[in-house]
């Protein structure tokens, strides 16, 4: 069925255009295209909550447009009204960082500690390679690390001795035809024959349970992405992919404090999801060729002009791409939520309720229009199905409702 | 314990000329007049020889021609030494490479200096500055290298005398470092608790926090350095079998590929292009 | 929940403006006034309430803060009096007691119950969370904490705990109360943010509700989790603080220290706690439904039989074994399908969806007979109903529906169904003896639907077992502390502007 775009139809690349195609190296035309795109947008590199969050709007066309070129849809309207707030407490940031280097501190001694209970396994004499101190924080260091992280994952086939632990793991991943480098926390290499990708939080866990769950699911999402990549490596190695186990590990503090606890849970479900998505992504040449011209980001981040006019560059390109706004996942996933609400509910768009009330209107071209079939105008041929309820639906609360109050245009 | 009985010597008799001699002794050192020293430290010997109620039974004796290090002061020189000699001391002593953090701590606390982390940074900087500019100091401090592709680890230093096996790190090098830095300074803190109480207060906690990741170092809040000397080696043993064939293979590859300045400063790796995939080892 | 009267909400509040009531009466009990609380947390500190503020709504709140909730000693300080306060009306609120018949039993229960509202659903979570903690604090060298303070995380693990069940009135979120009542333009994600919901219900004049809540969403700071900007100015304060007690967990010097942190936690709450009292006064002229009377009798069992438990020094489970967590399951949703019932039947709003999904007729009686019908062996009396509906109806026949008078008592069964005019004519039989109360008039409008009311049908009573602290063989294992990490240095805050990917420590 796919979701109904609901902006205005102009100028909206042909249907075919986004489709996946296999490429052995990325167009260099592409690259040009898309710098065009972004402009003076603020860029993000992809790392898994970047790619978590689309997951959230893949179908949007604007988001993979944004995704692909890599712009960090939560800075480009920086300084308008439209901004959502995003950053964190610095208290919880720096609890964040505490908890990290706690597991790290004296040669991992928490972390050796908090699997070996865990897993049930002996970490104490576990060779930890720590792949996040020495290494330059750019690309090089990243493909340094991931090919540390790939020569020892292909170590589980000749059955390590001793489980090795790589602290700061780095898996490379093709995402629409551009190398990502996406960094696990911890990836325990040779427990019962098994790799086990470990993902650190600092939220508590209170009598076995997160007290987070929306994190949770996030952090589960995280897990499962690397548990792919992992299985990914692995059998660019010629090892058998399954040896990346499904059960992953969080480990999180316990109760009040930052003492560590692991929490394992399976994450199949989420592995499937996570390939869907992937495979999903449109290859960056084919985006870069069918976006017109006229796309760029850049009068959107400009923050010399005025806001009205960043507003409307923002309307126009929205407009060309497409936009499919969903309040749930968009709120939660894409920086521009705010700018496409505003949009949506311009043009009287009923997806501004949210997906079930949207989906109850196929034919029914704006907000304004349900008002009057509400009050029982006539419907064409195209508005009937939907048009039938909510005429209904009109009449029997108005038959309910005290007479409406001053202010309505109409009286009911 | 013989220099106990010394100790209690000094205290218990008031001895005003026997302390006078000490401290000449003590000026002289610092003066580095080191025949002057000696001559001061015989008569002290001699002062101290006669005859006391409360002469050890076992008749020990100081061994006053031994290197100035040993003679036990209650009242140090003050000292005129700079940031960067206070690390290099601390280095020394703890004798595996070390977190900032340590060493400050360790600092504080035993030479009763404070080394700012601004200094530290500074201090990597001139360091390296120093090393390329004349190669006149003895030792350098340098970053610990990660031992596959050699890179400096910043938040490790290292002295530039020790031997490569021991500023390379490996997979068990992390532990068994902290492991053995905390046997270390358990030893110095026990050496301390006779010759230097207040030092050996100051040290105590920091013994206690690195001995707090060794399990059965520490029971209840006392620091018996005994027994987390104890724990601490022998968690360190079967990791020593690991580390040290590891870093022994690290250092031969890095001879082999390194120049000197590289064996001491680590390796930069240049841009890797893009689509490389098998790289080092 | 009809997506076509969601639909019809969405066209009408775009086209007038404004939000829409979705109900005629008011569904949930509102105490005059009740106990508001409202919290601000120490950022991702899920047990450390930097500030507390409460007392009755509609007048001025009392403020709790710490200082540095981090450290036990100030914040156990700091939160005595509102642990010792929130006790005291626990307490007073359960003296007076009334009795009450059931059947054959008679009990007493309370008269009244100590209803608190905050202003969302996360704030409920954290209060459930606080009480954890301090329900079953340990001992700090030999010195036993507060007993106001471990008496106080029982009463608000109990009304945490509570407020899970539908139709309850102890421990109110206000954005659940006002998401309930109103239809607004908001997805369900965005109602959330009270202040949202607030600025479409009343939107300034000339403002369209849509850009009233857009406006409110950007300025709106509620709490418990603070944003950003708000922590960046506590942690420079709380620095401040720091440095000056210098060590000192001495509540007066913290007190005399405190005052900048108070008065950011008190420019943080004012605009919470005017607009907790603006809804909920907002609310309390809406007459109240009849079983809201009913429901909160409920809550007040339940309140009753908890300040007993605690008086008795009873302890709770953390977590419920698997037969427990069954029987909770299966009363919580009997209870909200009793709730949805009641609302649907009192309420001629709350029916509408049901009569859109084809749950409910509604139309004009066009005769009411009675005859004799064979039941089993004998020949009884029943009333036939013959009904005219508005709309067409699809209701199989021998489906059992209740005459939303008589919800609480038996149901008409469906005998045919035809197509007339607009709509159907369908005949119903009743299922018990036609007696007057039971049968309406030739010529009455009547709402027949699937949901009823009868108590017998619904698991709401309380579990037969005896409460814990009376069964001798097995007492409980208390929930041990969770309190072991504070004695832990707290950590540094750090400022995400100063990372290369603050977003790592989500």
């Amino acid at each position: 069925m796919g979701r109904q775009h609901r902006s205005r139809r102009r100028g909206r690349p042909a249907k075919g255009a986004l489709m996946s195609r296999r490429h052995i190296r990325p167009d260099p035309g592409a690259g040009i295209a898309l710098e065009h795109v972004r402009g003076r947008a603020p860029t993000i590199r992809p790392n898994v909550r970047r790619l978590a969050a689309f997951a959230s709007v893949h179908s949007c066309p604007t988001a993979v447009v944004a995704f692909a070129a890599r712009v960090d849809t939560n800075r480009v309207l920086a300084g308008t009204a439209a901004e959502m707030p995003y950053g964190q407490s610095p208290f919880a940031i720096g609890r964040g960082i505490a908890f990290e280097a706690l597991l790290r501190r004296h040669g991992h001694a928490e972390l050796r500690r908090v699997l070996t209970d865990g897993l049930g396994v002996d970490f104490s004499l576990a060779a930890i390679e720590n792949l996040r101190e020495g290494y330059q924080p750019n690309r090089t260091g990243l493909t340094l690390r991931a090919s540390v992280t790939r020569t020892r994952m292909a170590e589980i086939a000749s059955a390590p001795a001793e489980p090795i632990v790589l602290d700061g793991a780095v898996l490379r991943a093709d995402i629409g035809g551009l190398p990502a480098f996406f960094e696990a926390d911890e990836m325990a290499i040779g427990v019962g024959g098994e790799i086990i990708v470990g993902e650190n939080k600092s939220w508590p866990v209170v009598d076995g349970r997160p007290t987070d769950e929306e994190a949770l699911g996030a952090a589960l999402d995280q897990a499962a992405t690397y548990v792919l990549l992992g299985r990914r490596t692995l059998g660019e190695a010629g090892v058998d992919p399954g040896r990346v186990s499904g059960n992953a590990v969080l480990v999180t503090p316990r109760n009040t404090g930052l003492a560590p606890v692991l929490h394992r849970q399976n994450v199949d479900g989420r592995v499937r999801r996570v390939e869907r998505l992937l495979r999903a992504v449109p290859e960056v040449s084919d985006i870069a060729a069918a976006i017109p011209l006229s796309v760029t980001f850049d009068r959107i981040a400009d923050v010399s002009l005025p806001e009205e006019a960043r507003f409307e560059a923002f309307a126009e390109v929205t407009d060309t791409l497409g936009r499919v706004y969903e309040p749930a996942s968009c709120l939660t996933s894409c920086g521009f939520a705010w700018a496409c609400r505003q949009c949506v509910f311009g043009a009287g768009d009923p997806a501004i309720a949210g997906g079930p009330v949207a989906r109850a209107l196929p034919g029914v071209a704006s907000l304004g229009r349900v008002a009057e079939l509400g009050r029982g105008a006539p419907a064409s041929a195209a508005e009937a199905p939907a048009a039938v309820p909510i005429a209904r639906a009109g009449r029997l609360y108005d038959e309910v409702m005290p007479a409406s109050r001053p202010g309505d245009r109409r009286s009911a | 314990m013989e220099h106990t009985v010394y100790h209690e010597a000094m205290t218990q008799r008031q001895d005003d000329e026997a302390i006078s001699l000490a401290r000449r002794v003590a000026d002289a050192i610092a003066a580095g007049d080191r025949d002057e020293a000696v001559r001061l430290t015989r008569q002290l010997e001699g002062r101290l020889t006669e005859p006391t109620e409360h002469r050890s039974s076992k008749g020990h004796m100081l061994d006053f021609a031994a290197p100035a290090a040993v003679v036990p002061m209650r009242k140090r020189p003050p000292s005129t030494r700079s940031g960067r000699q206070v690390v290099a001391g601390a280095l020394a002593e703890i004798g595996v490479p070390c977190r900032a953090r340590l060493l400050t701590d360790y600092a504080e606390a035993r030479f009763d200096q404070r080394v700012e982390p601004r200094a530290l940074a500074a201090l990597r900087r001139d360091e390296r500055r120093a090393w390329t500019k004349s190669n006149a100091r003895p030792t350098y401090i340098v970053p610990a290298l990660e031992g596959r592709f050699f890179q400096p680890v910043r938040g490790l230093l290292t002295l530039s005398d020790w031997p490569l096996e021991r500023r390379i790190l490996g997979p068990w090098s992390e532990r068994a470092d902290h492991l053995a830095a905390t046997a270390q300074l358990a030893r110095q803190l026990a050496w301390l608790s006779e010759r230097d109480p207040a030092v050996a207060e100051r040290l105590a906690p920091v013994v206690a926090g690195m001995a707090q990741s060794v399990p059965g170092a520490l029971d209840g809040r006392d620091v018996d350095t005994a027994r987390v000397e104890s724990a601490a080696e022998s968690e360190l043993a079967p990791l020593t079998e690991r580390d040290e064939p590891w870093r022994r293979e690290a250092s031969a590859r890095a001879r082999a590929q390194l120049t000197e300045e590289q064996q001491l400063w680590g390796a930069s790796i240049g841009v890797v292009a893009e689509g490389d995939r098998q790289r080092g080892h | 929940m009809s997506t076509a009267l969601e639909a019809l909400f969405a066209g009408r509040i775009y086209e007038s403006g404004s939000a829409m009531r979705r109900t005629t009466l008011r569904h949930t009990h509102l105490a005059d006034p009740p106990l508001g609380i409202a919290i601000w947390r120490l950022g991702g500190e899920r047990f450390r309430a930097a500030a507390i503020a409460w007392g009755p709504l509609g007048g001025p709140f009392e403020l709790a803060v710490a200082g540095e909730p981090r450290n036990r000693d100030l914040y156990f300080a700091a939160l005595a009096p509102f642990a010792a306060d929130l006790c005291l009306r626990v307490r007073r609120a359960a003296e007076s007691k009334v009795a009450r018949r059931r059947g054959q039993r008679t009990d007493l229960i309370p008269a009244g119950a100590l209803q608190i509202v905050v202003p969302n659903r996360t704030t409920v979570a954290a209060l459930g969370l606080l009480g954890r903690y301090l329900a079953y604090l340990s001992d700090r060298s030999g010195v036993a904490p507060d007993p106001a303070l471990i008496e106080a995380g029982k009463h608000l693990r109990f009304y945490a705990r509570h407020a899970r069940m539908p139709g309850q009135a102890l421990l109110l979120p206000l954005d659940r109360l006002v998401a309930e009542h109103w239809a607004t333009l908001l997805s369900p994600f965005e109602q959330s943010n009270l202040a949202a919901l607030d600025a479409q219900i009343e939107p300034p004049a000339g403002t369209h509700a849509f850009d009233a809540s857009v406006a409110a969403e950007g300025l709106a700071r509620i709490g418990p989790e603070p944003t950003e900007d708000i922590d960046r100015a506590t942690d420079a304060l709380l620095a401040e603080f720091n440095a000056a007690r210098a060590g000192s967990t001495d509540p007066a010097v913290a007190e005399g220290l405190s005052r900048p942190l108070r008065d950011h936690y008190r420019r943080l709450v004012e605009p919470v706690w005017q607009l907790m009292a603006r809804v909920v006064t907002r609310e309390q002229r809406i007459p109240a439904a009849p079983s809201v009377h009913r429901r909160f009798e409920g809550d007040r069992e339940a309140f009753g039989r908890h300040v007993d438990w605690v008086a008795d020094g009873g302890r709770y489970r953390t977590t419920d074994t698997p037969r427990q967590a069954a029987m909770s399951l299966r009363r919580l949703e009997d209870a909200l399908g009793r709730y949805d019932a009641e609302k649907a039947v009192e309420d001629m709003a709350c029916m509408v969806p049901y009569l859109l999904d084809g749950d409910a007729v509604r139309g004009v009686v066009v005769s009411v007979n009675e005859h004799r019908v064979v039941v089993r062996v004998r020949a009884v009396p029943r009333a036939l109903m013959t009904l005219d509906t508005d709309d067409p109806v699809v209701l199989p026949v021998n489906k059992k529906v209740w005459w939303t008078v008589t919800a609480d008592d038996y149901p008409w069964e469906v005998q045919r169904v035809q197509p007339h005019g607009h709509g159907s004519r369908i005949t119903l039989m009743l299922g018990a003896s036609p007696t007057p109360a039971r049968l309406p008039g030739a010529g009455d409008r009547v709402t027949l639907s699937a949901l009823h009311t009868r108590p017998d049908a619904y698991r709401l009573s309380p579990p037969q077992q005896p409460p814990w602290t009376h069964r001798p063989a097995t007492p409980p294992t208390p929930p041990e502390p969770i309190d072991s990490g504070d004695a832990e240095a707290p950590a540094a805050p750090v400022d995400g502007a100063t990372l290369p990917d603050p977003g790592r420590y989500a």
